[in-house]
């Protein structure tokens, strides 16, 4: 079923949490609510549950409009972030929980938290109360609870902020193949922007209540709307400049720096003036030293982090930036050897300063 | 391995590491010991002894005369409704409390221990105002309709009710706001979201992980009604006797030592017993139910 917000609001006394936020989620996808914390994410989220009443705006999920409906009407599979597991209950009382209140009977109750606790290898620990499970094992019976009940959606606060970096990535991808084999429409709240990239359809960055851009993980990584999310998702260069002509979509930038680039922007952006052109460390290549139309670096570190290598260097005027190369480029760097670095035109964004 | 099994905590010997905590613990010992433990020990010895050597004479005076079992039984009724109605009263305001996200509510939370602040001595003079046949709960109830005459409180037991569960609420509240606290929100959200509406939520999650609380705070409550003195015996007077004024009257006021630590004695191993039940009954039904 569709998940729709329209004009979503909650405002605390003169403090906005949510400004009127409108996204509509596609049966079956998963969207990520992303942005740093305190920018209304979680909210939304607990909006959607039914456990904080929105100030204004409406939430319908399928044709049904849910603003009103209490929580525990709502039909919706929910993993906390802490989990919430029942602590007095085993693992598989706290999946039969949802069950229970539904009224169904024992003999099915009992078979379908059987296939749950199969599907996602809990066998063996059925019996053992939440504080003898792992944080792993914890985190599979919360998810276990939540898509027993047959929810029509599925909402994830954070699921896997408290599991340790290795395990995250496999209970992700484990997640998002329950979700598809569901064909759950899902809200995804994270503030790890890989964690977001890595699982969700579409990816929604926010910040301080308000929607900043909604888009597939490379919709917004390639062409981020404004300044912010090209900060937030992923590794960033930032170095100012002025515009000195308009092409159709391409502007000329003049950098500080000392070269002159073609850039394209989201914003509408004019000659003559200032502007903040955006280079991601892929979007720049390494050349001899002194080849035109090329900036000069001194390289300042080399952080080798397996498939890439980031080159951390220093410009001219003091500004410190990053780009990427392939190991085997890499081994040709030294610290402290000058290195001409080309911008790659096609890859500029360019944002009012 | 067996060196450093000898050379015990950051190399110092392991009977050095060991005195420590006995160390701490010492001076709590005595004091128990010294003020606590003797006293009580020559208590028991006064009950059970007369000029002539051991003796159960006094205790068989108790149980022959209904006077005292009825002193006794009215005793554990006090206790029973004072904890009663501290639970209904205070399991909401502390709920409340430990649920709200104001800022007043820390305020609120000092607001209901405030009789603890007032002497038991003022607080009691305090409900003689309030309870005489002329007082503000007569008049209150006369022009309600909801009593034809005078009605008097003071001196009856119902006002020594009223009285003790006023004094005691905060200590209810201060323990049960502790154990909510403790309970993690989300788990109320989580049950709601399978569907349990907010009461039933609040039923097999909440009050459920309470319950060690709850009976902690209830037993806090009963064991200081039931031997409260101040206050049954300036609200309650000779008509509302129990257990605590008896001892008075016995020992201050008949000079009979040995009959009084008899009372003592009793009203002791009785909250005892009480206290001990009522734990193993819990936990027996916690042992029962973590075993489906």
């Amino acid at each position: 079923m569709d998940i729709v917000l329209r004009q979503l609001r909650k405002t605390y006394g003169s403090a906005v949490a949510v400004a009127d936020l409108s996204v509509t989620i596609p049966q079956g996808k998963m969207l990520a609510l992303l942005g740093p914390s305190g920018c209304g994410k979680t909210t939304t989220l607990r909006m959607v549950a039914g456990f904080i009443e929105p100030s204004a705006g409406s939430i319908h999920v399928g044709d049904r409009d849910i603003t009103a409906l209490p929580a525990h009407k709502r039909d919706t599979g929910l993993v906390f972030q802490s989990y919430a597991l029942f602590p007095h209950l085993s693992a598989a009382e706290n999946i039969a929980f949802g069950l229970r209140r539904r009224g169904v009977a024992k003999a099915e109750r009992e078979q379908r938290v059987a296939a749950m606790i199969g599907k996602l290898k809990l066998s063996g620990l059925a019996d053992r109360l939440p504080r003898q499970l792992s944080g792993g094992q914890q985190q599979r019976v919360a998810v276990a609870r939540a898509l027993v009940i047959n929810p029509s959606i599925l909402l994830l606060d954070e699921p896997f902020s408290n599991l340790d970096a290795k395990l995250r990535e496999g209970t992700g991808l484990e997640l998002s193949r329950l979700q598809q084999e569901y064909g759950l429409t899902s809200i995804f709240v994270t503030h790890d922007q890989s964690e977001a990239m890595s699982i969700a359809d579409v990816i929604a960055v926010m910040k301080d209540g308000e929607l900043q851009q909604i888009g597939s993980a490379s919709e917004i990584y390639e062409n981020p709307a404004n300044r912010f999310v090209a900060e937030f998702i992923g590794r960033a260069n930032f170095l100012p400049g002025r515009i000195v002509a308009k092409d159709g979509q391409s502007l000329e930038v003049a950098l500080d720096a000392g070269v002159t680039v073609l850039a394209q922007s989201a914003e509408t952006l004019q000659p003559v003036g200032r502007a903040i052109a955006l280079l991601r460390p892929e979007a720049i290549v390494l050349v001899e030293p002194g080849t035109p139309q090329t900036l000069t670096g001194r390289v300042e570190a080399v952080s080798y982090q397996g498939a890439t290598v980031y080159i951390h260097m220093c410009l001219a005027d003091g500004t410190l930036i990053t780009c990427s190369a392939t190991p085997e480029a890499s081994r040709r760097v030294t610290v402290g050897e000058r290195i001409g670095l080309l911008p790659v035109a096609q890859r500029i964004r360019l944002f009012a300063e | 391995m067996t060196q450093a099994a000898q050379s015990g905590v950051n190399g110092r010997p392991l009977w050095r590491s060991a005195l420590v905590p006995v160390l701490l613990f010492a001076p709590c010992v005595l004091v128990y010991a010294i003020f606590f433990i003797w006293p009580q020990a020559s208590l028991l010895g006064l009950s059970a002894s007369d000029k002539a050597g051991l003796t159960l004479d006094h205790y068989g005076r108790f149980a022959g005369d209904s006077y005292y079992w009825d002193i006794l039984g009215r005793t554990l009724g006090l206790g029973l409704a004072v904890t009663v109605i501290t639970l209904l009263l205070g399991l909401p305001t502390a709920y409340v409390l430990a649920r709200s996200q104001s800022r007043w509510a820390g305020f609120l939370l000092l607001l209901t221990t405030f009789p603890l602040l007032v002497s038991a001595v003022v607080r009691s003079f305090g409900w003689m105002v309030l309870f005489f046949k002329d007082g503000l709960v007569s008049k209150a109830l006369q022009s309600l309709g909801l009593a034809s005459g005078p009605v008097q409180t003071m001196y009856t037991m119902p006002g020594v009710i009223i009285a003790l569960a006023q004094v005691l609420l905060p200590l209810m509240v201060l323990t049960l706001h502790g154990v909510f606290k403790s309970i993690d929100r989300d788990l109320e959200y989580a049950a709601m979201s399978l569907g349990a509406r907010p009461s039933v939520a609040l039923w097999l999650v909440t009050l459920r992980l309470a319950r060690g609380g709850i009976v902690a705070g209830s037993l806090l409550v009963f064991s200081l009604a039931i031997s409260a003195f101040a206050t049954p015996s300036l609200v309650g007077g000779a008509r509302a006797n129990v257990m605590a004024t008896a001892i008075y009257e016995q020992t201050v006021e008949l000079l009979d030592w040995p009959f009084g630590a008899t009372l003592a004695t009793i009203l002791l191993v009785t909250v005892l017993g009480l206290s001990l039940a009522y734990g193993a009954l819990i936990e027996g039904r916690e042992k029962m139910e973590a075993r489906p």
